[in-house]
């Protein structure tokens, strides 16, 4: 089923924002998430710990009364993170990462990209053969 | 008909540098398509300043000095992108989220998959990094 157009236009109006937000917090930045992971500037970890807590914020709000749903830990979850790990500290590039290099104009981030796409098709491969449930972003 | 005066427009129009006779009647456009105009300390212009120029675009075929130096160049680096690309396309896709699905929403919602996913990937990406920089530092 296809989401009316209002949703989509939503969607784009977020995604623009968090676009903008990753690019001008540094996440885009190899050199800067570099710091991070040996964290010699602890600028990035602290702008992220904020991010958290005020989504935290956000959504206790959003959702007061209503129960969030709940994501159990299951049989991918542990191995997809180790992977996912490596993978971000060699690439410098996040899922979500990856879009906003590009709009920033780092060519190099296509094949990036394209590798995240050849990844998830295979990931998804191997979660539907060795049979794990570990839902996605949207669950 | 006159515009309308408000207590902060003037205060909004010195932070955005406007001249005096302009800072009145515009300061309140430029207060909120224009990020500097809505420091009210001195101290936190410098910040602005500085994401404003992180998130500049240019057109760039390389990722930087660090990047270089910590992975590679030319055809060594764009190897590692695709192999690093593989490795988080096949490892968000197993584990049910990224560093914003687990990290950033799960973790905010102390959902137990994004917690103990984002504890994972970032001590693996930690060990990484150092492992990358024992190997060229």
């Amino acid at each position: 089923m296809i989401a009316p157009w209002r949703t989509h236009l939503e969607l784009l109006a977020f995604g623009i924002l968090l676009g903008g937000a990753i690019s001008a917090v540094g996440f885009t930045d190899y050199a800067e998430l570099h710091r991070m992971f040996t964290f010699s500037d602890l600028r990035l970890l602290l702008t992220f710990a904020a991010a958290v807590v005020l989504a935290g914020v956000g959504f206790a709000l959003h959702c007061r009364g209503a129960g969030m749903p709940i994501r159990r830990i299951v049989k991918g979850t542990v191995p997809g993170a180790l992977l996912f790990g490596v993978g971000w500290a060699i690439a410098g590039g996040c899922p979500g990462a990856v879009l906003a290099q590009i709009g920033e104009g780092k060519v190099p981030a296509l094949v990036t990209l394209v590798a995240i796409l050849v990844g998830s098709a295979i990931g998804r491969r191997v979660k539907a053969r060795a049979g794990w449930d570990s839902g996605s972003c949207a669950s | 008909m006159p515009p309308r005066k408000s207590a902060w427009a003037p205060t909004l129009g010195r932070a955005a540098g406007l001249p005096h006779e302009g800072r009145q009647r515009r300061a309140p456009v430029v207060a909120l398509v224009w990020p500097r105009a809505l420091d009210t300390s001195r101290s936190a212009a410098p910040l602005v300043a500085e994401a404003r120029a992180r998130g500049a675009f240019a057109v760039r075929l390389d990722l930087g000095a660090d990047f270089a130096r910590e992975v590679g160049t030319g055809g060594e680096g764009l190897a590692a992108l695709a192999a690093g690309g593989l490795l988080v396309g096949i490892g968000a896709s197993v584990s049910g989220g990224c560093s914003t699905g687990h990290g950033l929403s799960g973790c905010s919602r102390l959902q137990p998959a994004g917690v103990a996913a984002t504890a994972t990937f970032f001590a693996t990406a930690v060990a990484c990094s150092f492992l990358l920089d024992g190997v060229r530092p």
